[in-house]
């Protein structure tokens, strides 16, 4: 068993807080909610400070935003139906880019690995593919209509340049580059309600996923010939639910991370709960179990949660509450 | 004895029984009477209503279709009267005109009047998604109205 402790709590939000997202060297926290403000925190000797604040961007909720590989760019993407492309590299955040074409709200974006590839998804049912050419202009690879509702997540493979969507429609899907354009060429069904979030593990041979249907499930990529004898198409792996963790919380369960360090789980949900899940092999094959939860984690839904990338254990959460938390796990 | 078809023969001389069964069940046969003609009638509002309604959705999607088609043409035909100043310009416009010439493609092969055609809707879907992101890369807006139901938001 192990425990969270709460480290910091970040007050500044004025409105219910979306989204949370550490850069690639863990040092700062990108926030972002109803306020219409992205607020980014970072550490002064024991306390977590806001250091900036990223406004009169957006005209409405800053749903989601993710850092570039490089950590110099920081995307943000708004129920105003626009996303924007902030850059550091002059000294001080600009907004440098904004892009349009989403028919109304935009719900989570995310850098491929490589630095070179955008996507972007939304209300209007679309997955957005926005390639980067080398004078930094976004130029629009391919418009994805393959979901039949609002697409909630996007996700990049960690190793593979395939791009994971998930959706109201409770599927997952995948797609790929073809020729000149982007396909979907996999479906996942196995949730019974939306499909609010999904990780990595570290090798992306793992994925997990949320659901509205209080579930969290575990994916496995079987890579041609393997030998479960789990058929596969061309070169493509076959993702298959592994294993299904239910009862753990008793409402939708919102956003899930999975550790790159320590291969611990967490989620949060709407039942204001936080659980950290931990994997033991036994004869049977891989189990999760529960290692920790927090049952009143900020005193209203929790609607995201993200491991920091290079510190163990370090853990940051947001909520409708408006705050912000941070918290250590320990064995 | 007579048979049965001995009695019947003799039409000038009706059946007590049957004109007692007639007024008695009058009331049965003008219902089923008055059912088939509704139905008849029912039948043919249905077909002229669903005729009105298939037309006028027929004209929405026909002119959508026809918009993107006119539309891609047009650009297309602009893109290849321009000259190059060099092909780094050139290819600065590469994405563009492929673009253009894949939406032109998937209109010309998309089965408009066939309306037994399974991937209708699905079809008719990526030619939009193609058709936004041309707008997107020509950088004008996409002007397709859409006549969707209202959701909620989350």
């Amino acid at each position: 068993m192990g425990q969270l402790k709460e480290v910091s709590c970040l007050n500044g939000h004025t409105d219910r807080v979306w989204n949370v997202s550490w850069n690639p060297t863990g040092t700062t926290l990108a926030t972002c909610g109803g306020d219409k403000t992205v607020r980014l925190w970072g550490q002064e000797g024991d306390s977590w400070v806001c250091k900036t604040i990223l406004q009169d961007n957006h005209q409405r909720t800053v749903r989601s935003t993710a850092w570039s590989p490089c950590g110099n760019l920081l995307a943000t993407v708004s129920f105003d139906a626009t996303v924007g492309i902030w850059d550091r590299r002059s000294g001080e955040f600009e907004c440098n880019a904004t892009l349009e074409g989403h028919e109304n709200e935009v719900k989570s974006v995310a850098w491929a690995p490589s630095g070179k590839l955008l996507a972007t998804c939304g209300r209007d049912k679309t997955v957005w593919i926005w390639e980067i050419s080398e004078e930094d202009e976004f130029e629009c690879a391919s418009v994805l209509h393959a979901h039949t509702q609002d697409v909630k997540k996007v996700l990049w493979h960690p190793n593979l340049p395939i791009l994971m969507s998930c959706s109201y429609d409770d599927t997952i899907k995948i797609h790929k580059e073809d020729g000149d354009d982007w396909t979907s060429f996999q479906t996942l069904e196995s949730h019974t309600s939306t499909v609010w979030s999904i990780d990595f593990d570290s090798t992306g041979e793992r994925m997990v996923s949320c659901s509205d249907d209080m579930t969290v499930k575990i994916w496995q990529a079987y890579q041609p010939g393997n030998k479960e004898g789990i058929q596969t198409t061309g070169k493509d792996a076959t993702w298959k639910n592994l294993c299904t963790l239910s009862g753990y919380h008793s409402r939708t369960i919102y956003d899930v991370s999975w550790c790159k360090l320590t291969g611990l789980i967490a989620t949060a949900g709407g039942d204001d709960k936080l659980c950290v899940f931990e994997e033991e092999v036994d004869s049977t094959g891989p189990t999760f179990v529960l290692s920790t939860a927090i049952t009143r984690a900020h005193n209203e839904d929790v609607n995201s949660v993200e491991w920091n990338p290079k510190v163990t254990g370090l853990l940051a959460s947001s909520s409708d509450s408006g705050d912000v938390k941070i918290w250590q796990y320990s064995v | 004895m007579a048979s049965p078809s001995a009695i019947s023969a003799t039409p000038a001389a009706p059946d007590i029984n049957e004109i007692f069964d007639n007024i008695l069940l009058g009331e049965d046969r003008s219902q089923q009477v008055g059912y088939s003609e509704g139905y008849q009638q029912g039948l043919a509002q249905g077909y002229r209503d669903g005729f009105t309604a298939g037309k006028k959705q027929g004209i929405i999607i026909g002119k959508k279709v026809g918009y993107i088609h006119g539309f891609a043409i047009s650009y297309l035909t602009l893109f290849e009267t321009i000259s190059f100043d060099d092909e780094k310009d050139r290819s600065k416009h590469r994405r563009k005109i492929k673009a253009l010439c894949d939406l032109i493609e998937m209109v010309d092969n998309f089965p408009l009047s066939d309306l037994q055609y399974d991937s209708f809707f699905e079809d008719l879907e990526k030619i939009r998604a193609k058709y936004k992101q041309v707008c997107s890369l020509l950088n004008v807006s996409c002007t397709i109205d859409d006549d969707e139901e209202p959701s909620y938001a989350f």
